[in-house]
């Protein structure tokens, strides 16, 4: 087991953790997860689908019982509301996030309002084009890029914008109105000509690269 | 164009984001995230290149209706006025 683990800015325990899927899977303790994550687990017809879903879910209740020690694992009940965001019954208070990608999941949790994390290899290849979900600003300031800074400012924007998707409360906001700022340490909500909307959303951005190999962006 | 030349466009770009599928596998009512290990960034990359093939634009608030391939063949079934068959 190899986890990463960033103690939150306010003193109240570790704000999130990841680890690598292939740990996970040879130590995960199933017995963790409710009724309900074992049949959906069961479900998933993807095997390596189905590891990182155990593994998500196991880091997820471990930095929950850890931040907040009245919480005892097997007790935490999750559940996906409509929009798609993982819920602590019982504790409001808790935001959650859970990210999975290949070899690796990321999990945090926030006391102060809604998060999200995201995490991608830093070799990923593949990206959809920037048209897609890029705002107009970011498709400009790529326009301006060298050719080999391209794959990487891509991949923090993807990175950043997911992490973004997941902590906005509505999650119906499209990518290419989510406008990662140049400094990559926060992001705001846009409309489609890219200007800033009045009731605008700003997020704060952090970021962690694992081992060389996986960029993790976290919002909140 | 008709729902099976829609359901074999699918299946063909499923291969192209996913090369390891089997399309004779894939049980049409399941969530393909789950089912082909796909993640948000290979979600984009079918439904840009299904947009692409067929000339339309799906809005990203449409993405959900993608997420089983009987739901997708419905969903561009109405977006093209594709007949059954």
């Amino acid at each position: 087991v190899n986890p990463h683990c960033i103690d939150g800015p306010c003193g109240d325990g570790p704000l999130w953790r990841t680890r690598s899927v292939v740990a996970a899977r040879a130590g995960s303790r199933r017995s963790s997860l409710s009724t309900s994550e074992l049949a959906r687990a069961a479900a998933i017809g993807h095997p390596a689908a189905r590891a990182r879903f155990v593994a998500g879910r196991t880091l997820l209740r471990e930095l929950l019982a850890e931040s907040r020690p009245t919480l005892a694992e097997e007790g935490i009940e999750l559940v996906v509301e409509r929009s798609g965001r993982l819920r602590v019954v019982g504790h409001d208070e808790l935001q959650v996030s859970v990210s999975h990608t290949h070899g690796l999941v990321a999990a945090a949790t926030w006391c102060h309002g809604p998060v999200g994390i995201d995490v991608e290899p830093l070799g990923r290849a593949g990206l959809p084009s920037g048209e897609t979900w890029l705002t107009l600003g970011e498709q400009h300031q790529l326009a301006e890029l060298a050719a080999d800074e391209r794959r990487e400012w891509l991949l923090r924007r993807w990175v950043a914008k997911e992490a973004v998707l997941k902590a906005v409360p509505s999650r119906t906001v499209p990518r290419r109105c989510i406008e990662v700022a140049s400094d990559g340490r926060h992001a705001v909500t846009v409309d489609e000509a890219g200007v800033p909307e009045l009731a605008n959303q700003t997020l704060t951005l952090h970021w962690h690269v694992i081992a060389d190999r996986h960029l993790v962006a976290l919002a909140h | 164009v008709t729902t099976d030349d829609l359901r074999t466009l699918l299946l063909d770009v499923l291969s192209d984001v996913a090369p390891e599928t089997d399309p004779a596998a894939v049980d049409p009512t399941e969530d393909l995230r789950d089912e082909l290990d796909l993640d948000s960034m290979d979600e984009l990359n079918m439904i840009t290149k299904v947009s692409e093939r067929l000339g339309i634009d799906v809005p990203e608030d449409d993405y959900p209706k993608l997420r089983t391939l009987d739901g997708a063949v419905a969903y561009l079934a109405d977006r093209v006025g594709a007949p059954a068959g």
